[in-house]
């Protein structure tokens, strides 16, 4: 927008003059107001401006009587109520924060999904022929932290999963999915509203 | 005083006010929705006037206060909350109007100098207070923010300087126009009768 700004040092009536608005409405300094005031005993012209602009002001006020602007207020409450619960963290800070938080999780879940692989590996060296099939993914997932435990099984059992680990102390969980459902399982996880992340870690855990 | 008025609206002093901004960077929820209690009447007022665009005020106002709400924990304490919270107002403000492609130069007729204007006399004062609302929507958004700063609001010269992000002078200069037309526009209007 332009912006031609007019340089204010000429005389004292010019400069009085464009104090006028602020002598109106009473926030010049000491010192302004001073000055505007021994102006003004001598001006005619400025004592009908800031007449004027008295006028202006006392409009400015009576609209401000008549304003009734409640109804608009609840709308609007209502509506950034409404966003106020998807509201993004306020910092960079805190998401970088919230970014390591999961990060350190996810560190933990594989940890503990690799400790569980290890375990169902020595487990698998004294299992017989007839053993339960280990064709299975293993899945780190997290949930949203309001997502009920009903939800939350309701997910798992939907999905045909097992949780084998956690929750770790970030609410990172281990699921085990059978192979052959594994991508639409991971597909149905990470779909869901209640479901954060989602990492495939193996193909059950085989080399 | 205006200013004290309005600053002051619901009895909460200054002070207070940092301290619930402080409350709102710290993500506190309650002390979000007391903020925008607050200010949501002033605002709304605000930018309605500076627009003059009333389906615009409400995304405005929304877009406001998330910005409020993601950068309270960037307020320096050096002006006072309702400054900086203007301040954030304004730029939505300007922002929707480029959007909507009605921030445009201001026509030439804007800085035309018309101090040949007489002295006002008894039926223009009368015009003004019949008018004003239609007078002020001749304004540019920033001359119109200006005004609406000063005599509505109560802001001193410095405070809306810092709102609009712009040199003191700037300030002086908009309502320097800013009063020039709004009485050229009362005078067209007693012409027009």
């Amino acid at each position: 927008m332009n912006d031609r700004v007019i340089p204010f040092e000429g005389s004292m009536h010019a400069q009085a003059d464009r104090w006028l608005p602020w002598y109106v409405n009473g926030t010049l300094q000491a010192d302004e107001r001073r000055q505007v005031e021994r102006h003004l005993v001598e001006c005619m012209a400025c004592q009908q401006e800031a007449e004027w602009l008295r006028i202006v002001q006392e409009q400015f006020v009576e609209q401000a009587d008549k304003d009734d602007v409640s109804p608009k207020v609840r709308h609007l409450y209502r509506r950034v109520a409404k966003r106020h619960g998807a509201m993004p963290a306020s910092s960079i800070r805190h998401r970088r924060e919230k970014r390591l938080a999961w990060l350190a999780a996810l560190q933990v879940a594989i940890i503990l999904a690799l400790s569980t692989i290890v375990l169902h590996q020595q487990q698998n060296s004294y299992r017989t022929l007839s053993a339960p099939g280990n064709q299975d993914a293993l899945l780190v997932v997290m949930f949203d932290p309001h997502t009920h435990e009903e939800q939350m099984r309701e997910l798992v059992r939907a999905s045909h999963a097992r949780i084998v680990g956690g929750p770790t102390e970030e609410g990172a969980y281990v699921l085990r999915v059978p192979e052959r459902a594994s991508a639409a399982t991971r597909q149905k996880l990470r779909s869901s509203p209640q479901v954060t992340l989602v990492e495939d870690l193996s193909s059950g855990g085989h080399p | 005083m205006r200013s004290r008025r309005t600053d002051s609206a619901k009895g909460v002093p200054v002070d207070e006010e940092a301290a619930l901004l402080g409350r709102v960077a710290a993500e506190e929820k309650e002390a979000f929705e007391a903020l925008y209690r607050l200010y949501n009447p002033r605002l709304q007022r605000f930018v309605r006037s500076v627009t003059k665009q009333p389906a615009l005020v409400e995304e405005i106002l929304d877009d406001t206060m998330m910005v409020v709400w993601r950068k309270a924990y960037t307020f320096n304490h050096r002006s006072k909350v309702s400054t900086w919270i203007f301040a954030i107002a304004y730029r939505q403000a300007l922002k929707a109007l480029k959007r909507l492609g009605s921030l445009e130069e201001p026509e030439a007729a804007a800085y035309a100098d018309v101090t040949a204007l007489g002295p006002d006399d008894a039926l223009q004062q009368q015009e003004l207070r019949k008018h004003l609302d239609d007078a002020l929507s001749t304004l540019s958004p920033d001359q119109r923010a200006v005004m609406e700063l000063t005599y509505y609001f109560g802001y001193a010269c410095r405070e809306i300087a810092q709102i609009m992000s712009c040199p003191v002078d700037t300030v002086k200069t908009r309502m320097f126009y800013a009063r020039r037309k709004l009485r050229a526009s009362l005078a067209s209007r007693r012409e027009a009768i």
